[in-house]
């Protein structure tokens, strides 16, 4: 609830003005700051790591707004904090490089090398669930998509790029415990058909439905089933979704935004009538015991799921994917500081 | 279980049965735990490609608790 997170922050997350976020910069507050490129390319060099998008969860619902960025302040409750940029090569370094007691947060530039790689290779990194790793895909205004490009941000040497990633180290006390955790509407229909692939990828002709080679495409039409909810594979008992990209029958080519692997078993989802709703009833109990201290929800959820104007009780940025130790996709992801 | 401090919570011993039937699959439980079942999943599938030793995967789980202590505390209570 948003009511948990302002106990141990300084600054409380949300939208602020360009000038507001400027002055916590030069403040020394060591921020994550989310926006349109025209916004963060204004924002004065400092302890900050960025990322494009202009969609929020906020209160009083989900907005689009290209006059806002959304502020976060990971420094108010670290003990220290380091600030990285890395690229295809150097990836695997977001889990290496950080504390060993704390959290990584990692912000991906959409559809780039970098995010690709990661997707394709993190869950094989061996420091991978040592500290939660966990963050943001940027993105861009829905209707500019193919015109612009995402964009991720280093303020401490006042870089952009959009073929990098960044990432925000944070050491806690030895008193605070993070915790990453997921709220995923979407179950895995177990009593329906069986999809997995033979090669682990992104996009897809055949695809092995109960075990039959099937064209996606053409099974999605002929079966008219709908690319808005992911298909769901169960990680002993996480339900981990990968979301559709694009369907085209006519091509018989199927893409999704995260890939699929090979050894996994997929299946489609549960139907969900109310996003907000479903949400809401599984809000779990632990989600209680300590603070919430950051949030993110997916653009598919905000869109599908029909979130613009409609309060879900979080503050956070919307994103095009959600880092939790994986890339997953349509996901509520948040962390947690317990503190003992 | 005792959660006093990071430093000092005890987990179940690793000899007890659960820590293998947890790794095997065997376990009749629904994890609320996002990081031990993600965990969990991989070790499994290690394990099923002979990438890794029953020990092993139940060392790997052992480990992952002893990092996230709180997290996992209440799956271990009620398995354990």
């Amino acid at each position: 609830m948003t009511t948990n997170t302002t106990k141990i922050h300084t600054l409380e997350p949300g939208l602020y003005s360009v000038e507001k976020a400027s002055a916590f910069i030069q403040d020394g507050h060591q921020l994550y700051i989310a926006g349109v490129e025209e916004l963060l390319d204004k924002l004065p060099q400092g302890n900050w790591v960025g990322g494009t998008i202009p969609y929020f969860l906020a209160k009083g619902g989900g907005k689009q707004s290209m006059e806002s960025v959304y502020v976060h302040d990971f420094g108010s409750y670290a003990k220290n904090t380091s600030f990285a940029s890395y690229g295809p090569g150097e990836i695997h370094q977001a889990s290496e490089a950080g504390y060993s007691h704390g959290f990584n947060f990692l912000i991906l530039p959409a559809g780039k090398e970098v995010h690709l790689k990661y997707a394709l290779d993190a869950s094989d990194w061996p420091s991978l669930y040592n500290t939660p790793l966990f963050g943001v895909v940027a993105g861009v205004a829905l209707n500019e998509i193919g015109k612009k490009e995402s964009k991720t941000y280093l303020g401490t040497t006042g870089q952009s790029f959009t073929d990098k990633a960044v990432c925000l180290h944070v050491e806690l006390p030895e008193n605070f415990s993070p915790r990453l955790e997921i709220i995923n509407v979407f179950e895995a229909d177990k009593k329906g058909p069986v999809l997995e692939v033979e090669q682990t990828g992104f996009t897809f002709s055949e695809v092995l439905i109960n075990g039959k080679k099937t064209n996606l495409a053409n099974y999605l039409k002929e079966h008219t089933i709908g690319i808005e909810p992911p298909l769901v594979a169960d990680y002993a008992g996480a339900q981990v979704n990968v979301s559709f990209q694009s369907n085209d029958p006519e091509s018989g080519v199927t893409s999704f935004y995260a890939p699929l692997f090979e050894g996994e078993k997929y299946y489609f989802s549960k139907p969900i009538e109310d996003y907000a709703k479903s949400f809401r009833s599984r809000l779990p109990e632990s989600m209680e015991e300590g603070e919430l201290v950051f949030c993110c929800n997916c653009i598919l959820n905000y869109l599908y799921g029909g979130l613009e104007g409609v309060d879900i009780g979080f503050v956070g940025p919307i994103t095009f994917g959600e880092v939790a130790y994986s890339l997953v996709n349509q996901t509520f992801t948040y962390l947690i500081i317990d503190q003992v | 279980m005792t959660t006093a401090s990071r430093k000092t919570v005890t987990l179940p011993d690793k000899s007890l049965p659960q820590w293998r039937q947890m790794v095997l699959g065997e376990i009749s439980h629904k994890f609320e735990n996002f990081v031990l079942s993600m965990r969990l999943h991989k070790a499994q599938k290690d394990l099923a490609a002979g990438k890794i030793s029953l020990e092993e995967a139940v060392d790997i789980i052992y480990r992952l608790c002893q990092q996230h202590p709180l997290a996992v505390k209440r799956d271990l209570e009620k398995i354990f």
